[in-house]
């Protein structure tokens, strides 16, 4: 076995010894909760494509997991499909319109190209609580018919995990391979990149209906964890949310996100009764790491685990200087 | 009482661009700094306000190293960048502009920039482009700076307007060392005291304006036919 | 009637103005969103509840709320910022976060609940404009919604300090060429924004109510306004106030839930077409050719 593979089998260990762990006595209230953290962690990992891959700061990551969580229970209460299926039909519509957005996103740099993510992610949230015939408006959408194996939390537990397994260890290949080379070539100067043929809103549009497809997964499988649609799960408080676990994480890790999305989820929510405050600290800890650690706390982890590729972290200095104003190129 | 640049380096964005640039600037001197498109003339000037991030050597004033002292520093110990389109507040007046530049009163401009007058309240966006240009060299003159670093002042001009513009540069050299940037042969010639040949980033040669055609870098520094400079 | 509502647009329009002024300004001259207007928003919101519920006068009440919010922004711009000088993405992420905590802090200290401000005698009365009765308080927004505004051009148009402001809002490398030191500049700026914000939050609790969300719920609009009106440019924002306060009343009239759906796609709208505003002229468009 290659030295670069010894973390196979440990790997694969947990991997089963988590399967199995609620067979063998695990609490179900905790099972439960873990399911929920491992969804937010696939969502933090959709995320880390839009801030660690393109590196650009988009807020209205929200829209695409609320676009999975409306399409997949649309699509369900139409047509009665399974779910997982419902899940990838919607991931694969998700994408190409995303796509479609986000090329007219990124005509704007910097704060604009954030503002318009914003503002876009808000239309829609707007739209899906004044839509009351199609969304039920703020009473949500409930009685969704789940295919059987989404109704065994044993099973609802392991699907997401092995899902965020995929993704993680797909994504570093993919990171690693000639086209994550591309992407991170593009991010880090896109005129130089353009020298070499890769147009930047290309590169940065295909990256970002990729992540926005993987947003859908995890909405939609959120959807089957919580048996309902809501709008309050597509406000500008879930892209926030997950804005902050990438940046804790360490943006361009790809497992850090995951591990800070299944942390954060699981300290919220066991938190939330302990201290009501919670929200502050994870507040003060999240401006902390902008300021001190632009790795994230992933960075502070063995660097081969956390940063294969020794690139420069995103919110290094200097990062996005070059969009921030138009006039100023006139003195270079 | 020179502007003293010895074996200066920079580098952008991490990429080296200025290997070794040696030059010294003397009051009521215009040097002239040529060579082809990017031997690293805009640099040199953009390294000397601390625009451009200065990796080796040294810049001195009157013997003095300016280290890393901020941009905002180096303009008001009386260096003063008219960067290629001129340096001016777009959005602001002309009388706003000169305000900006120093001490002075803006008033005191009109004996040596008489065509600034009837454009006193417009707004620099809307002058051409030789206003602009003679704007700066009034906000120069203004700012009571010694030493000037002007980036290539005859680019975009008709001749009537170059001419203007020597005489302009002609006028503030009483009160200050002219570091100019030129793609322009013949308007660099008639309006420089000396040369300074650049390449690749380094200073490979200099001496008297006259000499110029005679130096054994001419041909290579300059691209030779660069026939674009002689036309313009 | 329609008099009435066009009035309440304007009163509407005259508090987006000041909710917005300090946002552009600082866009302007940091080149960052700031999203930690919100929370000084709060924190103005609630002070001015706070000493209004311990007998101080309307004014005086807004005024210090204003002053504190100003002191709260000087030191997040000084203890948080100022070390991501060169770093926009950085500097945008943090003020998130001082937005999340300034939020979190008020919802500790004074409770989710909303509360309510104590308003009384003249400004609790109404006239009747239209054939309908009008807030007496809603001119009050007019009338500090006009004086901000004047001061402001007072202050950026009249003064050799609005002069480098606007200087360093258009160029901050031109603004250094001419030996203006910007980093002080841009903490006077923030901390306007700060006074600006927390002024807003001051007069937005007598017909907005008190509640720790306040601050998050007024951000999209000011966005639109900011957006709107262009970025940086105060006479955008007065524009684009006027805009977006007559828009929300009128469509509000006729369709309540409508309001701010009309006015998010004028922000999309415009974002896509105009980035860089109605009157402003620094483009937020991705430039493909510059070095």
């Amino acid at each position: 076995m290659p030295r670069n593979r010894l973390w196979l089998p440990p790997l694969a260990l947990l991997a089963i010894l988590y399967v199995v762990w609620p067979w063998l006595g695990g609490s179900p209230f905790l099972v439960n909760l873990i399911t929920g953290g491992v969804i937010w962690g696939i969502f933090a990992v959709s995320y880390d494509l839009v801030l660690g891959w393109t590196g650009e700061i988009s807020f209205g990551h929200a829209l695409w997991f609320g676009a999975g969580i409306y399409g997949v229970a649309l699509l369900v209460q139409a047509t009665h499909i399974d779910t997982m299926l419902a899940i990838l039909i919607v991931a694969a519509i998700t994408a190409p319109l995303s796509f479609l957005v986000h090329i007219i996103s990124l005509r704007l740099r910097g704060a604009y190209f954030a503002m318009i993510t914003f503002a876009i992610a808000e239309f829609a949230y707007l739209l899906v609580q004044n839509a009351t015939a199609l969304t039920g408006g703020t009473n949500g959408l409930t009685g969704i018919m789940l295919s059987p194996y989404f109704l065994d939390p044993n099973f609802l537990y392991a699907i997401p995990a092995a899902l965020l397994l995929i993704f993680v260890l797909g994504l570093r290949a993919i990171g690693r391979s000639r086209s994550g080379r591309i992407v991170h070539a593009v991010r880090d100067n896109p005129t130089r990149a353009a020298l070499f043929g890769h147009n930047e809103v290309l590169v940065k549009g295909i990256t970002l209906s990729a992540s926005s497809a993987l947003a859908a997964i995890a909405g939609g499988l959120y959807l089957a964890y919580q048996g309902m649609a809501f709008p309050d799960a597509m406000s500008s408080n879930t892209g926030f949310m997950v804005l902050l676990m990438v940046v804790i994480g360490g943006a361009d890790s790809i497992w850090g996100p995951a591990v800070a999305g299944i942390g954060l989820y699981l300290l919220e929510n066991s938190l939330t009764s302990t201290t009501a405050h919670w929200s502050l600290w994870l507040g003060v800890v999240y401006v902390l790491v902008v300021r001190f650690l632009p790795n994230g706390l992933g960075g502070l982890g063995p660097r081969r685990l956390w940063a294969p590729r020794g690139q420069t972290a995103i919110l290094h200095e200097g990062a996005g200087q070059s969009r921030t104003k138009v006039r100023e190129s006139n003195l270079e | 009482m020179t502007l003293q640049l010895s074996a200066l380096q920079a580098s952008l964005q991490g990429a080296p661009v200025l290997h070794a640039v040696d030059l010294d600037v003397k009051p009521g001197q215009v040097l002239a700094l040529l060579g082809r498109n990017g031997a690293g003339k805009t640099t040199t000037l953009r390294t000397i306000m601390g625009l451009t991030q200065q990796t080796g050597g040294h810049v001195r004033l009157d013997g003095r190293d300016l280290g890393g002292a901020p941009t905002w520093q180096r303009a008001r110990i009386g260096i003063y960048f008219v960067p290629e389109d001129g340096g001016v507040f777009q959005e602001l007046s002309v009388l706003e502009n000169l305000r900006l530049a120093g001490r002075g009163q803006p008033e005191q401009v009109l004996g040596a920039f008489p065509e600034l007058k009837a454009l006193w309240h417009r707004r620099a966006a809307l002058l051409s482009g030789g206003e602009r240009k003679i704007l700066a060299l009034a906000r120069a003159a203004l700012s009571g700076s010694r030493w000037l670093l002007i980036d290539e002042p005859s680019l975009g001009l008709a001749p009537a307007v170059l001419r203007r513009l020597g005489q302009a540069i002609a006028a503030l050299r009483a009160e200050a060392g002219v570091l100019l940037v030129e793609q322009n042969l013949r308007f660099a010639q008639s309006v420089a005291d000396d040369y300074v040949l650049m390449q690749r980033g380094s200073t490979v040669d200099q001496g008297p304006i006259e000499a110029l055609r005679e130096s054994p870098f001419f041909a290579q520094a300059m691209s030779f036919g660069s026939g674009e400079g002689d036309s313009a | 009637m329609i008099a009435n509502v066009v009035l309440a647009g304007i009163s509407l329009a005259a508090f987006y103005f000041v909710l917005s002024a300090g946002l552009s300004l600082v866009f302007g001259i940091m080149g960052v969103l700031n999203f930690a207007s919100a929370g000084y928003f709060l924190v103005g919101l609630y002070a001015a509840w706070y000493m209004l519920g311990h007998g101080s006068g309307f004014l005086v009440a807004a005024l210090a709320a204003g002053l504190i919010s100003g002191v709260t922004a000087l030191i997040v711009e000084f203890v948080m910022l100022r070390p991501l000088y060169r770093n926009p993405g950085g500097q945008l992420l943090t003020t998130l976060g001082v937005m999340l905590i300034l939020t979190e802090a008020v919802n500790w200290v004074f409770g989710p609940q909303i509360q309510q401000e104590p308003m009384q005698g003249l400004l609790a009365s109404t006239l009747p404009v239209g054939g309908l009765p009008f807030p007496v308080y809603r001119l009050l927004l007019i009338a500090s919604g006009l004086v901000i505004y004047l001061l402001l051009v007072a202050l950026l148009r009249g003064t050799s300090l609005g002069l480098k402001v606007r200087a360093g809002v258009e160029s901050q490398t031109l603004a250094e060429l001419s030996g203006i030191r910007v980093l002080p500049l841009r903490s006077l700026v923030y901390a306007l924004g700060g006074i600006l914000a927390g002024f807003a939050g001051a007069l937005y609790g007598p017909f907005g109510g008190v509640y720790p969300g306040a601050g998050t719920d007024t951000l999209l609009l000011t966005f639109i306004v900011v957006v709107i009106g262009g970025l940086g440019s105060v006479g955008g924002t007065l524009v684009a106030s006027l805009i977006i306060g007559l828009a929300e009343a009128l469509v509000g009239f006729y369709a309540p839930n409508l309001a701010l759906t009309v006015n998010v796609l004028a922000m999309i709208i415009v974002l896509i077409l105009r980035p860089q505003g109605l009157l402003g002229r620094a483009p937020g468009r991705r430039d493909t050719h510059a070095a």
